[in-house]
């Protein structure tokens, strides 16, 4: 190997390299299907035990009845929140939670707090509340978005001993 | 002469320290002075470069038949007590300079034998020692398999915090997460398990918990020399050395005393995009280590302490840990020593598994905020070599190795506590002039009590013998066996024959041609068959019909040196693995060790060093390529890299050393996708370029026993992922001084 193009090998290769940094964040712009949100208080009584707790979220389905949660979310037919892997919806114990879900404009016929009660993510959740504006707990009150608009009052109350039905 | 001379090639960023002072020593090799004890002889002397006459430091010499040795000075020098009266071969080995030996050296009571040795530089040819190959010291260009070394003048001029990140800078090796994968062995398993082993001081160190390998045990300014052979070798080594064997060497104890005190101080850069920045401030890192050495009649004494700190460029991911180290020598005659080494170790650190997500990068999810761990690991080993002539040598060894961790994890307290015995008894016996056999029994136990893994035992032996038969002048031929039993708690016993067979041809001097076979296995450790915990969301389940995986190694392979100043070394190899355990999601997000796979890796190394410009200027370049295949479902095997390439180029001139490296790794392929589930943006991984920068300046050529070195690592800040979810370190610097006195 001759020297000066021995020496052109590690420049060169830096030359290449400095042209890319690699993984960069996704951009800081909302994407514009979450162009709506709704937002409320989710109230809990008779907490369970926390063995039986593995994971707690609020979900907005655009179907009803749902399949399982996780393909609903993975099938995009579902927002969770908080997202997957982040801490649960609330404290072990806590009384009560205000949250606020952003979301795409439409229709969401079902809107429930899941519990993950066993270590199956796909196969272990059943609803432990759900947003409904009477008495009719197998029929579920939609949440209508507007696009740019927030919709306040989709107050949740989650009762671990008195749970909804699995539609 | 730096970095990387890879396979059979050796990992060095300078010269040995050369003392310009001329010596006024006549060239006369051997002068016979006046006594100084009545009942033994001295061995005293100096070693030089006999082109420059330079003193050359850290040559090892090894007195013939005896169990006596020691390595040269910072001046050259090199003194041997308390040898009785006779007649010995005396020997000097260093890299880069022709093998000298004495043959017939006398020594006389209340004698005092002074010797100056010359050595001859042979450029590329280094000739150095390894004992990885066959249990005992021989040529580099002797091995049948392909081996790398880096020597501790490396790790000091990389300031290198671990074993683990020196190991990134050999060629066909990658470490993600303290798991070592050599040409492609290992996928991921965070740390439970390992397809390679290894050994500190010829003594395998793994923790009986996991099985894994604890870098951070060894302090690694006491390392003085990694030696890495790649391929399957159970024949020898047993359990574990599936994909290859890891030799971590610690530093001879010099005759004359000597205190190292070594500072560091290094700050990282703040992240690449403001959507990164977590808030953190400026993050720093530190290390200060001192070490002595003495040896006082015939016991020699090496004492050593560090802290190391790092606050982390992440969120939740500092760290603050301890090292002591004492190594005690003692020869009870020519014949007989005894080496016993004590190591502790306590750390504490943040617990960051995966990001939050993307935009959120160096963040860990809320769940995980607090999370710590904290461990408390110890070994004690000893060492008693006896050496009935100079063709027949015995040594017993034994390790305790306990290990201690906790953690927080999910807000729920973790205990393991594990301890690991072993010991072995071994000969090496040159019974023909054409044949060394090498033999030996080892046992082990291990004891865990843990939580996550419950209360487990397991023990095993294991039976080798192995001979190297010269069957021409340039033909040499070892054949070798090893069998072992292995019985881990409740799982089936499982045993295992493995052999060996490798031809070494060496058609010219400077050609070598070599083939080798062997195989290899790994039975499971008890965090694979037993773990029982939850992750985040992912829930880890036993498995205890669990059984052990298996691989058989072939390799060609072609050394060829080229004039003075140029080597290269090609190997094509391929590996057959059975029954590989591996992490698998089977069921939702419940995951668990099993026998999933047959793969085959088949591929192509290539090593270069060049030396140009009297050796002030070196290049190294390493590169391979593999094809890591599944065969059972037919793809590419999960988290490989197919290509990895090492560059690297060093300036010396004078005091100061220059280098920069650049590192390689083509992007993982495959990985498991359910991971994407529970880790947001879990699929987001590119290819690895990473260049490293240092620069030092050593001033002992003018009386001061001080160097200083500056690194920069990342220069280019290039963001990738170590692996799911974690974000690699951006460019860093560090600063620091070295003085020995």
């Amino acid at each position: 190997m001759k020297a000066p193009n021995t020496l052109l090998v590690i420049p060169a290769l830096l030359l290449f390299t400095a042209c890319d940094k690699g993984i960069a964040p996704p951009a800081a712009a909302p994407s514009p299907n979450l162009n709506g949100s709704f937002s409320g208080t989710v109230t809990f009584l008779n907490w369970i035990a926390a063995d039986t707790l593995y994971d707690l979220r609020l979900i907005a389905f655009t179907v009803f009845p749902p399949a399982d949660v996780i393909d609903e979310v993975l099938q995009g037919r579902a927002v969770v929140h908080p997202p997957l892997g982040a801490g649960l919806l609330a404290m072990e114990g806590a009384d009560s939670v205000v949250y606020q879900l952003q979301l795409a404009a439409g229709t969401y016929p079902y809107v429930v707090v899941a519990q993950q009660f066993g270590p199956d993510l796909f196969a272990d959740w059943k609803p432990v509340g759900q947003y409904d504006l009477d008495s009719n707990l197998t029929d579920p009150s939609p949440v209508v978005i507007t696009a740019g608009q927030n919709v306040p009052g989709i107050h949740i109350k989650v009762d671990f001993a008195n749970p909804p039905p699995i539609p | 002469m730096y970095p990387e001379f890879i396979s059979r090639s050796i990992l060095r960023t300078r010269r040995p320290y050369h003392n310009r002072r001329r010596l006024f020593v006549l060239c006369g090799t051997l002068l016979i002075c006046s006594s100084l004890h009545a009942q033994t002889g001295t061995v005293v002397g100096i070693v030089t470069d006999v082109e420059t006459g330079e003193a050359l430091a850290g040559v090892n010499i090894q007195l013939g038949g005896t169990v006596r040795g020691t390595t040269t000075g910072v001046g050259g020098t090199f003194r041997i007590v308390g040898i009785r009266a006779g007649r010995y071969s005396l020997s000097f080995s260093c890299v880069g300079y022709q093998r000298e030996e004495i043959a017939d050296l006398p020594v006389s009571a209340g004698d005092s034998v002074q010797l100056r040795i010359p050595l001859t530089p042979v450029a590329i040819q280094a000739e150095p020692v390894v004992v990885i190959a066959s249990k005992r010291e021989q040529s580099l260009q002797d091995v049948p398999v392909s081996i790398s070394i880096m020597e501790s003048g490396t790790i000091e001029d990389y300031n290198l915090p671990s074993v683990e990140d020196a190991l990134r800078y050999i060629s066909g090796v990658n470490v993600v997460d303290a798991q070592v994968s050599i040409r492609g062995s290992s996928g991921y398993s965070r740390g439970a398990g390992s397809r390679v082993l290894m050994l500190v001081d010829g003594i395998p160190l793994l923790t009986a918990d996991t099985g894994e390998l604890n870098f951070e045990t060894i302090p690694v300014f006491q390392v003085d020399r990694l030696e890495v052979a790649k391929g399957a070798g159970s024949a020898l080594y047993g359990s574990n050395a599936l994909g290859g064997v890891i030799n971590v060497i610690t530093k001879p104890i010099p005759e004359q005393p000597a205190t190292t005190v070594r500072l560091s101080g290094g700050v990282y850069n703040g992240p690449s995009y403001s959507q990164w920045d977590w808030g953190g401030g400026s993050r720093f890192t530190d290390y200060i280590g001192i070490t002595h050495a003495r040896t006082i009649g015939k016991t020699g004494l090496s004492l050593h302490a560090s802290r190391t700190g790092d606050e982390g460029y992440r969120q939740n991911d500092d760290r603050k840990r301890y090292n002591g180290y004492a190594k005690v020598r003692h020869d009870f005659s020519e014949s007989d020593a005894l080496t016993a080494t004590f190591n502790i170790m306590h750390q504490s650190r943040g617990s960051f598994l995966n990001w939050k997500d993307l935009s959120n990068a160096l963040v860990p999810p809320d769940i995980q905020q607090g999370d710590w761990i904290t461990s408390d690991r110890f070994f004690l080993s000893a060492r008693h070599q006896h050496v009935a002539s100079r063709h027949l040598t015995f040594s017993v060894t034994g390790i305790w190795y306990h290990n201690l961790f906790r953690d927080n994890i999910d807000t729920v307290m973790h205990r393991s506590l594990s301890d690991m015995y072993r010991t072995e008894a071994q000969v090496n016996w040159e019974f023909h002039p054409s044949h060394i056999l090498t033999a030996g029994v080892e046992g082990n136990i291990e004891v865990v009590e843990a939580d996550l893994f419950g209360n487990r035992n397991g023990q095993g032996i294991g039976l080798y013998a192995q001979d190297e038969f010269r069957l021409s002048d340039p033909l040499r031929l070892t054949l070798g066996a090893r069998f072992d039993y292995q019985d881990l708690d409740s799982l089936d016993a499982d045993h295992q024959l493995s052999p060996k067979a490798a031809l070494v041809f060496a058609p010219a001097p400077t050609t070598r041609l070599r083939g080798s076979f062997g195989r290899g296995f790994r039975s499971p450790s008890a965090a694979e068959a037993f773990t029982t915990t939850t992750l985040s969301v992912i829930t880890i389940i036993p498995n205890p019909a669990l059984r052990s995986e298996r691989s058989t190694s072939f390799e060609l392979g072609w050394n060829q040196i080229l004039g003075t100043a140029m080597m290269f070394d090609v190997a094509l190899f391929q590996s057959d693995f059975s029954d590989l355990i591996e992490p698998r999601f089977v069921s939702g997000t419940t995951g668990q060790f099993i026998n999933v796979t047959s793969a085959r890796i088949r591929g192509f190394e290539v090593n270069c060093s060049v030396e140009l410009f009297a050796r002030s200027l070196l290049f190294n370049l390493g590169y391979t390529i593999t094809d890591p295949r599944d065969l059972t479902e037919d793809d590419v095997l999960k988290y490989r890299h197919r290509q990895l390439l090492y560059l690297g180029a060093v300036w010396q001139q004078g005091i100061v050393t220059t280098g920069l490296d650049f590192r390689y790794l083509s992007r993982v392929e495959r990985i498991d996708e359910e991971f994407s589930i529970v880790i947001p943006d879990a699929e987001v991984r590119v290819p690895v370029y990473v260049v490293d920068f240092r620069s030092g300046v050593t001033l002992a050529p003018a009386g001061t026993p001080l160097s200083i070195m500056l690194n920069i690592k990342n220069v280019l800040q290039y963001n990738y992922v170590d692996f799911i979810g974690n974000l690699a370190a951006p460019r860093s610097y560090s600063l620091t001084a070295e003085m020995t006195f």
